[in-house]
């Protein structure tokens, strides 16, 4: 059996969604504080991994979970609409983009900005059929202000989104001419998954949802082509509209261990399998809580399930999370247009995904051509010219008082893995003194005057930590 | 080849030209005759040291883009062999730099040769022999360290390290000057002057003058484009083209064949083509005076001997010229140009062969037949020799709806020979097309409005809310008009800049007659200040550009563009003009504080 999976059946359902509290044999340290960061952002910097070992896990994850104060919070999002209203006029998808990765990058509440693209990938709609960049930037902002809120309202406010009804027909959704692609998503993708609804369901609850239109991007209620008849959906009969047909799906026992399933496989672990036992101490709270994403969250990223081996490193990372999470690392900050040009070609064009279903995600993300690609990002991001310019990973070593081949090597793969596999230091630390040897003899050389590293071997060992295979998992 | 690399840097940078040393010949009469390009670096202190240089460098040194090239790899390169500089020399590179190259530099290209690179011979004067002998020194010790480090590692104990690869270096004499190659590099140090090349024929060449040896007159451009200053100085950086060496290149001869098989050359070209096609050399100098720049660029040949048919492209001494420029409030550029048409219609077959001009006359029947019944000979016969343009930021807007990003209204007023012919058959086909096309569309109407006597016919385009919030709001930068008044035709993107000029025009005198000193066949000023302020009309855009595509944050971005808006104003105005006399054409353009505005 896979070890992961097996450590995971291992765990009690009681026990794994406990807080997760160190001790000598399973301490806190920069493995797991990192760990911390990736999933519940796109990662962060050294200084921020030494600060939070110096915390503890509980302080740290109610630090992640409540994001920063209302003053920087509202300084940050006042920047952004100022930004925003000039994407939106200009309909410019790539900027579009960028000021999301903007979000990501700079955002005082990672974790929201997180959830936000994981609600994208949930209610995935694309721009590539609403094509309106205005109705697609709201949707964004709804899922955004109900990341961390009550997934009722936020299924209550999707059903009637604009860019949705676009999306998945519901504009056309008539009382003499149904439509059902929203009706069957809503239940199959959205709220209950496959196997917990009948087509007799879908086809009545289509009639409920008619009767909705787009008006100068606003979502309007026309009673004219509303099928105000009786509908018999999930067995109960009345003249039920769209607000019913969601309450009827969240009353379903099903929806709260289909959402548990998939913020689990988010936040903890794509290679193992949770048995149905061991999340439903979290359906149920989650059910009890009136579906508060928060606690869930919150209780999912305090926990011993999430701190075990079952969890650390068992996600692929998305062309997001690793893109991000370099220029996090390097605290560098570099074009945000080319890095949406750089998820593109990794297969993660944000605000387009690919269909109703979202990104396939986990290994789906790596094949031949993903993966040369992105050790070829990491090289253009580490590379010191071009659109890099602004990420320096020769400065960082100095910043941090890090002095001397070995100790740079060391550094890189601390920030990067938060582990040194002797393998991967020496056949860093040879390519660094080859590199050295090699620049001696430059016209320019010694007229340094410097003991430390050129800073083209200090990129060369970011770069190769960057590409050692571990790197791409999360 | 770091040598080079040095030896290019100090090129690059310059040095002073001093003629001082007695029996010392002028580096110039060391250049051959068949030179294509010299370039004379006379005054380079003034380059990196003036006024403006410092007031600028101090706002841009500090921005996103400054500090992104000072950390790109070329920058640190170059501060290395500043470095270099100092370590050899004992002081900082300025003034390194500056002893090293006192006497000026002096760099000769020669023709392009069709299997290797042309020849290049630098001629630096140092501003004594015992400085430049210490840099020298500096070098070769250099060279020799790089082929073999200290504690380059040996194969084996006790054996010496190998040798590494290195310049091949060579050392002769030639007409009893030492010589020195390293690499594709030449060079030669007489006295306090090096002279350096990328041939050994290039360094020979030199050393023949030297020794008095050469049978042939040196490059000799004619003493016309020796510019001088109103003190009596030459400018800090001289280039002089040898333009026979232009004019051989097949595709060049093409070009400058008269009459034409392309008409847009000569339309647009026309004048500057005979100037090529007749003068041997052209000039240009930069000239610094405190805080202003000043190119200027001379071809020594004028109206004596002019092409036939271009007659009427330039405004010269005994035509009219150039109409003076118009300044409406805002003015970001304007500019005004002589140029007549009717003239070069005229001469239109010792222009064009004859296959074009069959095809012109042509088209012309055909337009004079049909529609409007408006050939080119119409327009040209109508309008007249006197073109002008302006920019300017706009005040007032005839709309309700708000414009974010207010666009520049800009205009064109042209002179008009004949008002009445245009009120007659020019006017009515645009006023035609205006109602056909703005009653097709239901964009807007056309509103007739007076002003001073003048009749405006004005395009109000129809306000849309949904239009409000969108890119298509731009719309409402617009409302384009003209008029026909004071012999000047206006035609403006706002009804606004039309009433503006009509002011102007009666505010000013007339095109400036034969003889007057601020003659011109163009002329025109760009207000870098003005300029600046469209920048704080586009902050918002900008400022998103900044972020989004350079990753800025939002306060660096925005003081990245208030620099920007800094820099241009102490940029001032940039200006030119240009004239043609009777044995010299004059092109000088200004960069510099804003001249006194009539």
């Amino acid at each position: 059996m896979n070890p992961v999976q097996e450590t995971l059946d291992h765990l009690q359902p009681d026990a794994a969604w406990q807080p997760f509290v160190p001790d000598s044999s399973n301490p806190w340290n920069d493995v797991k504080v990192a760990h911390l960061y990736r999933r519940s952002g796109f990662g962060t910097n050294w200084a921020t991994i030494a600060t939070g070992v110096q915390s503890t896990p509980a302080a740290l994850v109610e630090r992640i979970v409540s994001g920063a104060g209302p003053e920087e919070t509202g300084d940050f999002e006042a920047e952004v609409a100022r930004l925003r209203e000039g994407v939106v006029k200009g309909n410019n998808a790539l900027e579009a983009k960028a000021l999301w990765l903007y979000r990501m990058l700079y955002s005082p509440h990672p974790l929201r900005e997180r959830l936000t693209l994981f609600w994208h990938n949930h209610f995935a709609t694309s721009n590539a059929k609403v094509r309106s960049l205005r109705l697609i930037q709201q949707q964004n902002e709804t899922l955004r202000r109900h990341a961390l809120g009550r997934f009722d309202a936020l299924l209550a406010e999707m059903t009637i989104d604009p860019a949705m009804l676009i999306w998945l027909d519901s504009d056309t959704n008539k009382k003499n001419a149904p439509n059902e692609n929203y009706a069957r998503e809503v239940m199959e993708l959205f709220s209950l998954g496959v196997g917990h609804y009948t087509e007799k369901d879908i086809q009545e609850a289509a009639r409920a949802l008619t009767g909705w239109k787009v008006v100068d991007d606003r979502a309007t209620f026309d009673p004219a082509q509303f099928d105000d008849s009786d509908k018999t959906v999930f067995g109960q009969t009345g003249r039920w509209t769209s607000g019913d047909v969601v309450r009827q799906c969240l009353s379903q026992r099903a929806c709260a261990q289909f959402l548990v399933r998939k913020l689990f496989r988010e936040l903890v672990s794509e290679t193992a399998v949770p048995s149905d036992a061991l999340l439903e101490p979290l359906a149920a709270g989650f059910r009890a809580r009136n579906y508060d994403i928060a606690w869930l969250v919150g209780t999912m990223l305090r926990s011993n399930a999430f701190f075990s081996a079952a969890a650390i490193r068992q996600k692929v990372k998305s062309p997001c999370d690793f893109l991000l999470g370099m220029v996090l690392a390097l605290e560098g900050r570099p074009s945000l247009t080319q890095l949406a040009q750089f998820c593109d070609q990794l297969g993660q064009s944000l605000l387009y995904p690919p269909s109703v279903k979202g990104w396939d995600g986990g290994p789906a993300w790596i094949n031949s051509s993903t993966l040369l690609k992105r050790q070829n990002l990491a090289f253009e991001l580490t590379r010191g010219s071009g659109q890099s310019l602004r990420i320096d990973p020769a400065r960082l070593p100095a910043e941090y008082g890090v002095v001397g081949a070995e100790k740079t090597a060391e550094f890189f793969l601390r920030l990067f893995h938060q582990e040194v596999a002797a393998g991967a230091l020496m056949s860093i630390v040879s390519q660094i003194e080859a590199e050295r040897a090699a620049g001696a003899a430059a016209f320019y050389g010694d007229l340094r005057g410097q003991g430390d590293l050129s800073s083209a071997s200090a990129r060369s060992a970011a770069h190769l930590a960057l590409t050692l295979p571990e790197y791409q998992l999360g | 080849m770091p040598v080079f690399r040095v030896f290019l840097s100090i090129v690059i940078l310059g040095g002073v030209l001093r003629l001082g040393v007695a029996g010392e010949p002028n580096a110039r009469e060391l250049v051959a005759p068949g030179t294509a390009l010299l370039v004379e670096v006379n005054r380079p202190t003034q380059l990196i040291d003036n006024p403006l240089a410092r007031d600028v460098w101090g706002l841009i040194s500090e921005t996103n883009g400054v500090k992104q090239a000072l950390s790109s790899p070329e920058v640190d390169r170059f501060r290395q062999a500043a470095r270099f500089v100092e370590k050899s020399l004992g002081v900082d590179w300025r003034t390194g730099i500056d002893r090293l190259t006192s006497g000026g530099i002096v760099v000769a290209i020669g023709p392009k040769r069709p299997d290797s690179e042309p020849v290049v011979t630098a001629i630096v004067t140092a501003s004594d022999e015992q400085i430049l002998k210490q840099f020298i020194d500096a070098v070769q010790a250099e060279i020799r360290r790089a082929a073999n480090p200290p504690g380059a590692p040996a194969d084996k104990p006790g054996e010496s390290a190998p040798e590494r690869k290195s310049p091949e270096t060579a050392s002769t004499e030639y007409r009893s000057f030492a010589c020195q190659r390293v690499g594709n590099g030449h060079f030669s140090v007489v006295g306090r002057r090096l002279i350096v090349s990328n041939a050994k024929s290039g360094l020979e060449a030199a050393l023949d003058r030297l020794a008095g040896a050469a049978t042939d007159k040196p490059f000799d451009p004619p003493q016309s484009l020796r510019m001088v200053d109103g003190a009596g100085k030459p400018p800090a950086i001289l280039a002089t083209v040898n333009l026979k060496f232009i004019r051989s290149e097949p595709n060049a001869q093409a070009a400058l064949t008269l009459p034409a098989n392309d008409p847009l050359p000569v339309l647009f070209l026309g004048g500057y083509v005979d100037l090529v096609r007749r003068a041997d050399f052209a000039a240009a100098g930069l000239f610094v005076d405190g805080p202003a720049h000043e190119l200027k660029i001379r071809f020594p040949v004028g109206t004596e001997g002019a092409y036939q048919g271009l007659r009427g492209y330039f405004a010269s001494e005994t035509t009219e010229a150039a109409p003076p420029l118009l300044r409406p409030p805002g003015t970001i550029f304007t500019a005004g140009w002589f140029r007549d048409y009717k003239k070069l219609w005229d001469a239109r077959s010792e222009l064009l062969n004859s296959e074009l001009v069959a095809k012109l006359d042509a088209d012309n029947a055909k337009a004079q037949s049909e529609g409007p019944k408006i050939g080119v000979a119409d327009v040209v016969q109508i309008v007249g020799p006197h073109f002008r343009v302006v920019a300017a930021q706009q005040q007032e807007s005839v709309y309700k709806i708000k414009v974010e990003e207010r666009l520049p209204a800009f205009a064109l007023v042209v002179s008009v020979r004949d008002e009445g012919a245009f009120r007659q058959r020019i006017a009515p086909a645009i006023d035609s097309l205006l109602w056909l096309g703005l009653a097709s569309s239901n964009l807007g109407e056309v509103k007739p409005v007076e002003y001073r006597g003048a009749k405006i016919n004005a395009v109000r385009f129809t306000e849309k809310p949904e239009f409000a919030n969108s890119d298509k709001s731009t719309l409402y930068n617009f409302d384009p008009a003209y008029t026909l008044t004071r012999g000047q035709l206006i035609v403006g993107s706002t009804s606004e800049i039309v009433r503006h000029l009509i002011d102007e025009l009666e505010r000013q005198p007339a095109p400036p007659s034969a003889g007057m000193p601020e003659r011109a066949t163009e002329h025109q000023e760009l207000s870098l200040a003005g300029l600046g302020e469209l920048l704080k009309v586009y902050q918002s855009r900008l400022t998103r550009a900044a972020v989004l595509h350079q990753g800025l944050s939002p306060a660096e971005a925005d003081q990245e563009i208030d620099s920007l808006y800094q820099v241009l104003k102490r940029l001032g105005d940039l200006t030119s003009r240009n004239l043609i006399s009777a044995d010299h054409f004059e092109i000088d353009v200004r960069l510099g504080p804003a001249a006194e505005k009539p």
